[in-house]
């Protein structure tokens, strides 16, 4: 006999993508389970419900409960996005792009290490970006299939989908919470003990606005109070408009409930990784599927892994605004006196040194996306990668220029 | 931080101390991966034996090899190496128990769940084999084959890893060959005086008067750990209440007839463990002990009495301490190896510790001046290193239900460190294995050694109890097939040994 009885009923509370996701995956793990939605508005602040977006590292859990990415860019659910671009961000206002899928390789060295060894030597080097796919692809406005792209996701067009599934897979929808073994609080709202990162992500109110983009690449700009970003479909400004509280919670699974999405982790509105987030939550609750009666070591595990996960994501995100690049303007220069989390500061000074990105446990962001915030905005490390120094700069740069000949002419491999 | 004498832009100059396997290793990673960064000195004395008992080894060799384009071939020619498929473990969880740890997975996930789930609930029911019969590597081992593994990660009847066995004493001289063919220049004399200020070592000076002077030291001095512990004192953090082993008494013996092992075997004994490493030419053989609970005349008879073939010289004795320096930087001296710290050879992670820190030290070399920042990277990497292995290596001996001896009453009853006791409390409420993914010793490796050693988890994940029991019977039996009928099809280990010859 088993000691862990499976769960028996979920309630999942909220009312946009995170709540669907969250009731499909839990329903497709449990058939035998009721699963109840009890549909809630999602708040203003709900970004990760209201502006989804699925790095690569989460389209897995996606494709298990029948999403995969070709059928949701098929369906006209998904729309790709290849990439960000940032505009007067950098020390010396050139622009920079970062690239959600990996860059290219070279069979002589680590990429980055070989672009800084080119630049040591008295030629021009091609910018960092144009050594990744995506970017390049991105930026001629061409959507390359050898190039896995983010899923910038519809969010009405992907509850409608998500809802189908549910109702066919015998998801419940009440009006009323149900005493359930687990209750899932997707609903956005935030309750309970939460760790403040205002410091680390500086972004108290956000407004958005129509507009027609229609890019397949996020576009931001700094400006003297912040920045400004045009995402498919709407203009995103920081400022006037709603209050955004970037944080987490320190404990988001507790006794019988559990928060995802917004409710458990807000990182703000820049590179809206919130529904990235809350899918790579999902997938820690089903690696660690929690049984009838609440295991205090297990949710433990769970919260470990979450915090790890959620801060690691925080770091990424804060690179951007604390790695170095544009300081004029009273947000920016405001940014200088700002405390930064002993992790980011450990990261930070480990790449100015010699360009290593410290690694960490659950990850979600593709190890050239770090070098490509980092050297987009100017941070250029201190020493060079002492491997890359057998190759002497005049070959470096040679194999950087013909790497990004060969990208441009949209020749490599998928 | 500490400036460089000789200013930036020009080579580090490297002295490596010591010239057993961590100082050749070093020596030889160092001048292979950074040429145009370093120059590298050894100081060595003939006069001083190297420890040389880390003859097993973990499949990350592999890598190290790789990167130095180092054939395997060559190196397995000169090193009278045999290849490991993963180590025996006999009477740890009680007397009469054995098992293999792996290098390599158990089955593969099914809807989502790891395999261990499923086979626990079908071994409750007494359905299932042992669930090394769902490794190939296992499997491979138990019928002394061996062959490659495939290139699918995903086909668990080909996907597994593997490491060598081989001579301790011939790789040291072996990579000594290799660095030195690549400017590596090697210095005959005792070291007699170590000349720093503060914690930065400027020179050493050897018995024949002669002065070395270097901008980065390594100290591959084995248990003296003579810059790091002697010069500059750096404290010591003692683990020997987790790890009472203290003692270790070595001693080869002739190859018996019959089949050569594709692993090592490591045998509980009433006061520690003995090792056995089948090599081309001869099996090597060990006791590490506690003294405290068996004197060295006890352990040697025991390990003299336990021979499987003539012994080939006298027993060596080892003495050491388990723990380590509490940090392996400091100033601008690096300990690699036994000069960092010990962790008895369990499961042969001696070496794997000194590959780790040539591979950190690569990636924190100091340029021009050493700074705090390149200290403290490569010092938060080895941590890591220590902390992780040194919670699996308790495992081994608090996971047992022995009351045999005073050595295994203590071991059984220790307070554990609260990290393992997390660990195992997690385990067997659930079945999960608390996870990391960098470093060493993965989900695959707790498992082994949790099942090997009878903790077995009261739940499992509820989702491997809806499958309908004769189904999922029979997919677990056809998958336990496939990995045999795989592994029957592959040559006999000394069949791929004698291939390589």
């Amino acid at each position: 006999m088993n000691a862990r009885e499976g769960l028996r009923s979920v309630a999942v509370v909220g009312g946009g993508p995170v709540a669907l996701v969250s009731a499909v995956a839990l329903k497709q793990a449990l058939p035998g389970a009721d699963v109840a939605v009890v549909p809630a508005a999602v708040p203003d602040d709900a970004l990760a419900d209201r502006f989804p977006l699925a790095l690569p590292a989460v389209h897995d859990v996606l494709a298990r409960i029948g999403m995969p990415p070709e059928l949701l860019l098929a369906r006209g659910v998904a729309r790709p996005k290849l990439a960000s671009r940032f505009d007067d961000w950098s020390r010396d206002g050139a622009p920079w792009m970062v690239g959600d899928d990996g860059a290219a390789t070279l069979a002589e060295g680590r990429l980055p290490a070989l672009w800084l060894r080119a630049r040591d030597g008295r030629e021009r080097v091609p910018p960092f970006h144009a050594l990744n796919p995506g970017c390049v692809a991105a930026a001629a406005g061409i959507v390359d299939p050898r190039v896995e792209p983010a899923l910038h996701l519809d969010p009405v067009r992907l509850a409608q989908a998500l809802a189908s599934i549910a109702r066919q897979g015998g998801v419940r929808f009440v009006d009323a919470v149900p005493d359930a073994d687990l209750t899932i609080d997707a609903s956005g709202r935030r309750e309970g003990e939460w760790e403040d990162w205002q410091d680390a992500l500086p972004c108290e109110r956000v407004g958005f606005a129509p507009a027609a983009n229609d890019a397949p690449y996020d576009a931001y700009r700094a400006t003297a109070q912040g920045w400004t970003a045009h995402w498919p479909g709407v203009t995103v400004t920081t400022g006037p408009g709603i209050a955004i509280a970037p944080g987490r919670r320190t404990t988001p699974f507790h006794g019988r409930m559990l928060a995802i999405g917004d409710a458990a982790v807000q990182p703000g509105p820049l590179g809206r990784a919130g529904f990235t987030l809350a899918l790579g939550q999902l997938a820690l609750l089903l690696e660690l599927l929690p049984a009838r009666d609440p295991e205090p070591l297990l949710q433990a595990e769970y919260n470990r892994r979450f915090a790890l996960q959620a801060d690691r994501m925080r770091d990424f995100l804060a690179l951007h605004y604390h790695g170095g690049g544009r300081t004029q303007g009273p947000f920016w220069h405001r940014l200088r006196s700002l405390p930064r989390p002993p992790s980011l500061d450990h990261l930070l000074a480990q790449f100015a040194r010699r360009g290593q990105i410290v690694p960490a446990d659950e990850e979600l962001v593709h190890r050239d996306a770090w070098v490509a915030v980092l050297l987009g905005q100017g941070m250029i490390p201190e020493r060079p990668d002492p491997v890359a120094l057998s190759v002497p700069p005049e070959r470096a740069a040679r194999l950087i220029h013909a790497l990004a000949a060969r990208i441009a002419a949209l020749e490599y491999a998928a | 931080m500490t400036e460089r004498a000789n200013g930036t832009g020009e080579k580090v100059r490297v002295v490596v101390v010591g010239g057993g396997t961590a100082g050749w290793m070093t020596a030889a990673g160092l001048a292979g991966l950074l040429p145009a960064a370093c120059t590298v000195t050894l100081v060595e004395s003939e006069a001083i034996g190297i420890v040389g008992v880390g003859e097993a080894t973990l499949p990350h060799l592999r890598l190290y090899l790789e990167r130095l384009g180092i054939d395997e071939a060559a190196f397995m020619a000169a090193t009278e190496a045999t290849y490991k498929l993963g180590i025996e473990f006999r009477d740890f969880g009680r007397v009469g128990d054995r098992y293999i740890h792996p290098f390599g997975t158990y089955g593969r996930p099914l809807s989502g769940v790891a395999f261990h789930h499923y086979w626990l609930r079908r071994a409750q029911a007494g359905a299932v084999p042992p669930i090394g019969a769902f490794s190939a590597g296992v499997t491979a081992a138990e019928q002394r084959r061996f062959e490659r593994p495939g290139a699918d990660p995903n086909d668990p009847t080909t996907s597994f890893g593997y490491a060598y066995q081989f001579d301790a004493t011939r790789f040291a001289p072996f990579m000594r060959d290799w660095a030195e063919a690549r400017g590596v220049k090697r210095i005959e004399g005792r070291i007699v005086a170590v000349e720093r200020e503060r914690d930065t070592v400027r020179a050493v000076t050897l018995d024949d008067g002669s002065r070395i002077e270097g901008d980065l030291f390594i100290d591959c001095s084995g248990f003296r750990s003579l810059l790091l512990g002697d010069a500059l004192d750096e404290p010591w953090e003692d683990w020997s209440h987790w790890l009472p082993c203290d003692r270790a008494v070595a001693v080869p013996c002739a190859s018996p007839d019959g089949p050569t092992e594709p692993f090592t075997r490591a045998t509980a004994m009433p006061a520690g463990w003995r090792w056995r490493i089948p090599l081309r030419h001869r099996v090597g053989n060990g006791y590490v002990y506690a003294s405290g609970h068996a004197s060295d005349d006890e352990a040697a008879a025991a390990l003299l009495a336990g021979l499987d073939g003539a012994a080939l010289a006298e027993p060596r004795f080892l003495r050491f301490r388990a723990g380590r320096r509490r940090r392996s930087w400091a100033g601008n001296v690096v300990a690699v190896g036994l000069a960092s710290g010990f962790l008895e050879p369990l499961e042969s992670t001696s070496i794997y510790l000194v590959q780790a820190a040539i591979t950190a030290l690569v990636e924190h070399f100091p340029d021009g001046r050493v700074a705090a920042v390149d200290r403290d990277g490569f010092n938060a990497a080895i941590d890591a290193e220590y902390d992780r292995i040194r919670d699996f290596l308790i495992l081994h001996y608090h996971a047992t239900t022995r009351d045999d001896s005073s050595f295994w009453n203590h071991v059984r009853t220790m307070t554990i460190p609260d990290t393992l006791a997390d660990k195992l409390a997690l385990w067997r409420g659930s079945g999960q294995v608390s996870k990391y993914s960098h470093g060493l010793f993965l989900e695959p490796s707790w498992v082994a050694v949790y099942l090997g050693q009878g903790i077995v988890p009261t739940g499992w994940d509820p989702r491997a109890d809806v499958p309908e029991a004769g189904g999922l019977d029979r997919a677990l039996g056809s998958l336990a097939r496939a990995i045999g009928d795989r592994v029957a099809a592959m040559p006999l280990h000394d069949a791929a040994l004698a291939r390589l010859a």
